[in-house]
């Protein structure tokens, strides 16, 4: 935990540095003497989050707790998943909001070791169609239909 | 006053406004049930199918899921041991004991009336004092929006996480993140990267998905291989509901817990679980029979499902009148509000007051459906615990990018869900909170925009800050929260 603390303060540092530097390059065609341009509040966080992030920074190396990582064994399953996703995001634009999703839908119960395949493809099926019906059909909401054929 | 809620109750009872806040509490009474599933999550994932409705009804079911929801945790607290929502946690105590002597459904029908109890409580609450509060608010300018908003950030921060250091970083995140897009008062694109998708900011909804559904599924799915299934096979439902006479018994336990919830939820920052265990502890502090709690005492569940219920009429409180929430399900509803095109505020009252009232008795109807659905459907609870997260977590998935798409029609703000549905995980694996940033985003323009026209007002002078008096009334809390939290920290090292 120590050690994550540490990396995620010096990423916080970094990000302030980052942020309040790209604030001072604001133009600021500010009429009023008085006001405070556009660069004032992102300036003044970067300032809190760079003194917070000192403090977690050190605080890190004060406190003798047993440091163990972040991520377990397990991450693997979540690693996966994420690019089960990612490649669902893709398909939508593709192949369409619909069949993208049941083969997202099929991908990942197989890959979550449900057994009974006439669950997956009915569930997949039943799930997405209906999804796809009350967004598109009764929200009116137009869903990604596809490129590919156009 | 009566004139318009008479009116809401009108709107609330028309068929299909009605249909919805049933389907609003069914469909959050499932979502809280689920071990795992917070009410914060059931309201973000839900929250979509209430885009293409009208701004009251959309309202209403959101209403209706938030209630379920809250009560719906009790159901896996009291059938598994395990709570559906934090909010729950203290239910579990007292529940599974009573399940494991064999007494399921009167620890059910407990929790199922304690909670309607407690809300109805906080809707009376709610119903009485913000009128009063919103009218009182309208005396706000800028410099008072400002303090309030500050005084809202640093309470959410230091209640929401063990580490006060790491709630208030979690703030100050939120608050950059709420500095991307268009500044409010020179126009001036910040961080945009000529991106016109970010000209207006990060939307809320997207953000909220992520941070609260998606990082749930994300942390869920790490742990799906070694968790047991569930069975509850060998629980056994008869129709031993609890007794009149034990009603009477727990019944000012019940009064006493849902107005203690309802202060509590009023507070920003503190939310249901905060109130449960509040309530648990003050209930077993004044009870005849401290030695019983624990071993199933009915007031043990009385008394945190009354508190976490009570909390949802008080969480509206500051949300309507004030335009801050009162925690991150107000924080959502917040951001419904604000994509019907509605300002929450003081402003609401005199402008949209079908909405408002429309709300307000909808509350009301949505705990008598709770009761209803609560006393009716307890055989059927024993079945949605059972449901495998293997089926959940990708429903829960496809269920966030459609919510994200279908607030703007855009692939954009699905990268986004995707992106902070991560970075959400990320935080929960270094106990950074995800509450203080939602709320700081929200909160984050409040400040900053009231801050400088606060400054423009006064002619660059700081002279705001203390020559008004409910602006000093706010930055002096806003100093003893942090003081108070600085000390505790202090004790505990």
């Amino acid at each position: 935990m120590l050690k994550a603390d540490r990396i995620f303060s010096v990423i916080l540092g970094v990000i302030s540095i980052i942020i309040f530097y790209l604030s001072s390059n604001f133009e600021s065609g500010f009429i009023i003497d008085s006001g405070l341009g556009a660069d004032f509040f992102p300036k003044s966080v970067s300032i809190i989050l760079f003194i917070l992030s000192s403090i977690l920074f050190f605080k890190s190396f004060s406190t003798k707790e047993y440091s163990k990582g972040i991520f377990s064994k397990n991450s693997k399953i979540l690693g996966i998943t994420l690019c089960y996703f990612f490649v669902y995001i893709v398909l939508i634009n593709i192949i369409g909001y619909l069949l993208a999703t049941i083969l997202f839908l099929i991908g990942m119960f197989k890959f979550l070791k449900i057994k009974s395949n006439k669950f997956i493809l009915f569930y997949s099926l039943i799930f997405s169609i209906l999804i796809w019906y009350i967004f598109n059909n009764i929200f009116n909401i137009n869903l990604p239909i596809g490129t590919i054929y156009y | 006053m009566f004139e318009h809620l008479i009116q809401g109750f009108v709107t609330a009872i028309s068929p299909m406004v009605f249909l919805y806040l049933i389907l609003g509490v069914i469909g959050g009474v499932i979502i809280g049930a689920l071990p795992g599933l917070t009410a914060t999550m059931g309201v973000a994932i839900l929250l979509p199918f209430t885009f293409g409705m009208e701004a009251t009804t959309g309202l209403i079911m959101l209403v209706g899921i938030y209630i379920g929801a809250i009560y719906g945790g009790s159901i896996s607290a009291i059938l598994l041991n395990t709570p559906g929502t934090p909010a729950s946690a203290a239910t579990c105590f007292d529940g599974y004991a009573l399940v494991k002597r064999g007494m399921a459904t009167k620890a059910l029908s407990t929790s199922t009336i304690a909670s309607v109890v407690g809300g109805m409580i906080s809707c009376i609450a709610l119903i009485t004092i913000s009128p009063i509060l919103a009218k009182f608010a309208l005396r706000f300018s800028a410099p008072e929006y400002f303090a309030l908003a500050l005084f809202g950030l640093t309470i959410i921060a230091s209640i929401s996480s063990e580490n006060f250091l790491k709630g208030i970083i979690a703030g100050i995140i939120g608050l950059l993140i709420a500095t991307v897009g268009m500044d409010s008062i020179t126009s001036y694109p910040r961080f945009t990267f000529d991106r016109i998708e970010l000209l207006n900011g990060f939307s809320v909804i997207p953000v909220l998905i992520g941070l609260f559904a998606l990082s749930e599924a994300f942390n869920q799915i790490e742990n799906l291989f070694a968790e047991k299934l569930v069975d509850v096979s060998n629980i056994k439902i008869d129709k031993n509901y609890l007794s009149l006479k034990e009603l009477k018994k727990v019944f000012p336990t019940m009064l006493k817990s849902g107005v203690i919830g309802t202060f509590i939820g009023s507070i920003p920052g503190a939310g249901a679980d905060i109130a449960a265990f509040v309530c648990y502890n003050e209930a077993r502090r004044g009870s005849k029979n401290p030695e019983e709690y624990g071993k199933g005492s009915l007031e043990g569940i009385a008394a945190p499902e009354a508190g976490n219920n009570g909390v949802t009429g008080g969480a509206l409180v500051p949300l309507l009148t004030l335009g801050v929430p009162g925690d991150a399900v107000a924080a959502i509803l917040l951001g419904a509000l604000i994509m019907q095109g509605l300002t929450p505020g003081p402003l609401l009252f005199e402008q949209n007051p079908e909405v408002v009232y429309g709300l307000f008795s909808s509350m009301i109807l949505g705990n008598i459906i709770l009761l209803i659905v609560g006393l009716f459907g307890i055989r059927f609870f024993s079945k949605i615990v059972e449901i495998p997260k293997a089926v959940l977590i990708p429903s829960i998935i496809v269920l966030s990018t459609i919510g994200s798409f279908s607030m703007n029609n855009s692939m954009f703000d699905v990268r986004i869900t995707f992106i902070f549905g991560i970075l959400g995980y990320i935080f929960s694996k270094l106990k950074v909170p995800n509450s203080p940033i939602v709320l700081a985003i929200i909160l984050g323009p409040m400040i900053e925009e009231n801050f400088r026209k606060s400054i423009l007002m006064y002619e660059g002078s700081l002279s705001f800050l203390y020559t008004r008096p409910i602006t000093i009334v706010f930055l002096v809390l806003t100093l003893i929260s942090i003081i108070s939290v600085l000390k505790k920290t202090k004790q505990k090292n």
